[in-house]
This record gives C-alpha cells, sequence and structure tokens, in this order.
C-alpha cells in the first residue's frame, strides 16, 4: 500500500532520512559488512515504501523496518558465511574517513563472535531492544537470550583488551 | 536485564566501545536520496502488476462461481480448540477484495486513504446468515489486521480461537500470552494456493506465539489460513524457530524451505505438508 500524496512521500522521506544510517549501523554490527547492511537496509525501507500507508499509521513504524532488516540480514548472512570466513583471515578493510577506530576495532570485535552472540548483542546495546522481546523474536527463552549477552560480552571484553594494546586490529 | 559482569575493567572498555557506537555509529551511512528507493520500488512495481490483475480477476471468478455452489462441504476446517467462535461471522476485511489490490496499485487510492484498515469495527463487517456461509477469499487480507480464528497448536500453548489482529499483534499486551502475524517470514508477500483440494487457495503466512513473559514456547511458524467456512481459519504448521528460507505451494502440497536458527554448520531442508482433513502432516 504505496503512498503516493505529496505528504506520504514528504513523510516517508523524513523517515527514511532520520532512520537509514541506525538501521545500516545495526546491520552493519551484525553483518561485518558495510556494503551488504546498506544493501539490506534500503531493500527493508524500500518495503516499508511499498506498503506505506499501513507502515505510516502504525505506533512504530521503525519496529517494522528494523524486523524486516533483520530478517533480511540472516538469510544474507548465511550467503556471505563463506567469504566472511576468508575475511577473518584478512586484516580489515581500511574504513571510510567518517568513521572512528573504536567502532572499527568493535565490528571487528563482533565478527569473532558466534552469530547469535553478535546478534543480541548488537539488538541489546546497538539496538537498545529489551531482552524480552529479543526472546519473542529469536524464539528462544529469555534467559536464554541473556546467557548469550553474558558470555558474549564477556568474549568481547577479551577480544578488545587484548587488541587495544597499540596491535593492529586483525580480528 | 543485564548480565553480571565479568570483569569490572575490561568491561567498562566494552560498555563504552558500545555505547558509542549506539550513539554515533549511524553517523558514518548517510542516506541516499529516497527518490532511489522510490524508483526502485516503482520499477519492481510495474513488474508485478500485470500477474497481479490477472490474480485479481481469477478471485473474482472463483467468488462467482462459490456463490452458485453452496451447500455442505464435506471436507471440514481444522479442530478448535479454546474459545469457541461466535456464531455470527466477522471478517476482515469484506470478503470481496477490491479490484486493485492497494500493494500493487500506482494510482488511484480510494478516498479513506487515511484511515487505517484496522480500525473496521465489528459493527461495520458483514454478518454471514444461514447454516452454509459463503466462503472467504485470503487474497487481498492485510495480514497485520485481520481477524483469524487460530486453531490448537501441537505441543506449543499459542492462543485459539477468534484473534483480532492489530499491527500485527493479538492477544494480550505486554508479557501476556500474544500471537505475532506477518505476511511471511522476510515480510514479502504471503503464498497461495489450493492445500486442501476445493479449488480455493488457501494463504501461507507466518505467526510466532508467546505464552507468557519468559516463556519457552515464543517461536516462529509456518501458518496456513483457509477462508472456506467464511471465517478466516489458521492453523500452525511445520517446525518451530527456524529460518524459513521459501514456502511453495506444489500438487496440493506446501514444501517448507527452512534452516534451523544457530546450527554450525546451517543445512536448508525441504519439508512437505499435506492436508489430511483434519491437520496438515508431514508427508
Amino acid at each position: 500500500m504505496r503512498g503516493d500524496q505529496p505528504d506520504d512521500r514528504a513523510a516517508f522521506d523524513r523517515f527514511f532520512q532520520t532512520c537509514y544510517g541506525r538501521i545500516s549501523a545495526q546491520i552493519h554490527a551484525y553483518l561485518g559488512d558495510r556494503a551488504e547492511a546498506e544493501d539490506v537496509s534500503q531493500e527493508a525501507f524500500l518495503r516499508a515504501w511499498q506498503k506505506w500507508r499501513d507502515i505510516s499509521s502504525y505506533d512504530d513504524p521503525l519496529a517494522w523496518v528494523r524486523r524486516v532488516a533483520w530478517n533480511l540480514a540472516t538469510n544474507r548472512l548465511r550467503r556471505l558465511t563463506v567469504a566472511a570466513r576468508a575475511l577473518r583471515r584478512q586484516p580489515v578493510v581500511p574504513p571510510v574517513p567518517a568513521v572512528q577506530p573504536d567502532h572499527v576495532a568493535l565490528v571487528a570485535a563482533l565478527r569473532t563472535l558466534p552469530e547469535r552472540q553478535r546478534r543480541v548483542i548488537v539488538l541489546h546495546y546497538i539496538a537498545d531492544l529489551p531482552t524480552a522481546e529479543i526472546a519473542a523474536s529469536l524464539g528462544v527463552p529469555q534467559g536464554t537470550v541473556v546467557s548469550w549477552l553474558h558470555r558474549g560480552r564477556a568474549k568481547l571484553a577479551e577480544h578488545l583488551s587484548e587488541t587495544s594494546s597499540g596491535e593492529a586490529v586483525t580480528s | 536485564m543485564t548480565p553480571p559482569e565479568p570483569d569490572p575493567g575490561r568491561d567498562a572498555v566494552t560498555g563504552f566501545m558500545l555505547r558509542s557506537y549506539a550513539e554515533s555509529g549511524h553517523l558514518s551511512f548517510a542516506a541516499p536520496s529516497a527518490d532511489v528507493i522510490v524508483r526502485r520500488a516503482r520499477r519492481r512495481t510495474r513488474t508485478k502488476v500485470a500477474l497481479s490483475f490477472a490474480a485479481v480477476v481469477a478471485v473474482a471468478a472463483g467468488s462467482i462461481a462459490t456463490i452458485t455452489r453452496l451447500g455442505p462441504d464435506p471436507d471440514r476446517d481444522p479442530p478448535i480448540i479454546g474459545p469457541t467462535p461466535t456464531p455470527s461471522v466477522s471478517v476482515s476485511p469484506t470478503p470481496a477484495p477490491p479490484p486493485t489490490p492497494a500493494t500493487t496499485s500506482p494510482s488511484t487510492p480510494p478516498p479513506d486513504r487515511r484511515t487505517p484498515s484496522r480500525s473496521t469495527s465489528p459493527t461495520g463487517t458483514p454478518s454471514v446468515t444461514g447454516s452454509a456461509p459463503a466462503p472467504l477469499s485470503v487474497r487481498g487480507v492485510d495480514w497485520a489486521n485481520a481477524t483469524i480464528t487460530m486453531t490448537a497448536s501441537t505441543g506449543d500453548e499459542c492462543l485459539t480461537g477468534r484473534i483480532r489482529f492489530v499491527d500485527g499483534r493479538g492477544g494480550g499486551s505486554g508479557d501476556a500470552p500474544h500471537i505475532r502475524i506477518s505476511s511471511s517470514y522476510d515480510e514479502g508477500a504471503a503464498t497461495f494456493g489450493d492445500l486442501n483440494g476445493d479449488g480455493r487457495d488457501e494463504a501461507v503466512v507466518y505467526g510466532s506465539c508467546l505464552a507468557g513473559a519468559g516463556d519457552e514456547d515464543a517461536s516462529g511458524q509456518v501458518l496456513v489460513v483457509t477462508g472456506r467456512s467464511g471465517q478466516l481459519v489458521g492453523s500452525w504448521v511445520g517446525t518451530v524457530a527456524e529460518v524459513v528460507d521459501d514456502v511453495e505451494v506444489t500438487g496440493g502440497r506446501l514444501v517448507i524451505s527452512s534452516t534451523k536458527k544457530y546450527a554450525e554448520p546451517e543445512v536448508p531442508v525441504d519439508r512437505t505438508y499435506r492436508w489430511t482433513g483434519t491437520r496438515y502432516a508431514q508427508s
């Protein structure tokens, strides 16, 4: 249900401009690949525009886009797995100038975590979702999410403390 | 809920970096012009319009045909356990879908386009009388805001009975038992095909149920919805909590291609289900 009126279009433009970066950053932290993250993010917003008349009336249209983006990213990750394994052995691609070194290090460290730990850490600490909501979306008990968060964060701390001693981050 | 912190010093660094990314990670992603998205959507729509038009004509023809042969149906709907649906049938949306589905229509929006479909009140819906209600088309249904009678699930304690969905959620609020529904696993279009051999299409969509706070049955699953009895009736099918790659109706059977979540290595599996007269069984 795409909106065709100028008002619809203006509202969608605002929504897209405001939220695109956040969705892309979350998916980037999950996939570890900027181009793939932007591709997934744009596809999610495209689907939002196709149903904009409905989605614009939702209490939280961003939640819809986030769910679509994460589902797309999950599917995408599988296809990327082989490539990602090769990438892990390579130095991190030089970042675009606007990217902070800390963020590059964090994304690299996240790539060393198992997929499920990385996912819940991004959803909880970066997308700011409560553990109950993450549990419901993944179809696992809340206690499991908390356990993954705990283990993932401990591994992340270990990795970040190793790589913050002056060595280049190679993940 | 925050997990216990393992090492205060190291963890403080991790916390700082996560917060920093959460607060400013998005700044390195510059949104392209929304024109890019809109143009891409328009290109995609053009290729679908012709197909959709043909489908709507076929569905409309089907509706007319079914009116002429109302009568006792030899097959049954899936068993409904739990709250019994009220005898007067409330449907959402109306049985005869408009000839221009809004998802693909590039123009001619309806005059009340600002009114979300979920605002449809029970009094505004048609009441079907008589012993043989007209079958309801499952095409053109706004799944996020539909009213569906949920049949019993196998094993999980999902809500059953008549559920009215608003914005994709039906049942209690907060952590109270509820069901979430969407047109497909990745929010794409629903899949259609005749699965019970009555000549009318069923819709294959996606849902998940939560039995309560911290429950262990929160799990996504494929949902088949039929409109044969004049109301939308949903049955859970297949395995819970998997990544659903694809669903297909072929030869009257439902093929679900899925991958177990968090499996190493991830191996996609195709499973086929058929309607036995009372439920969908793997075959």
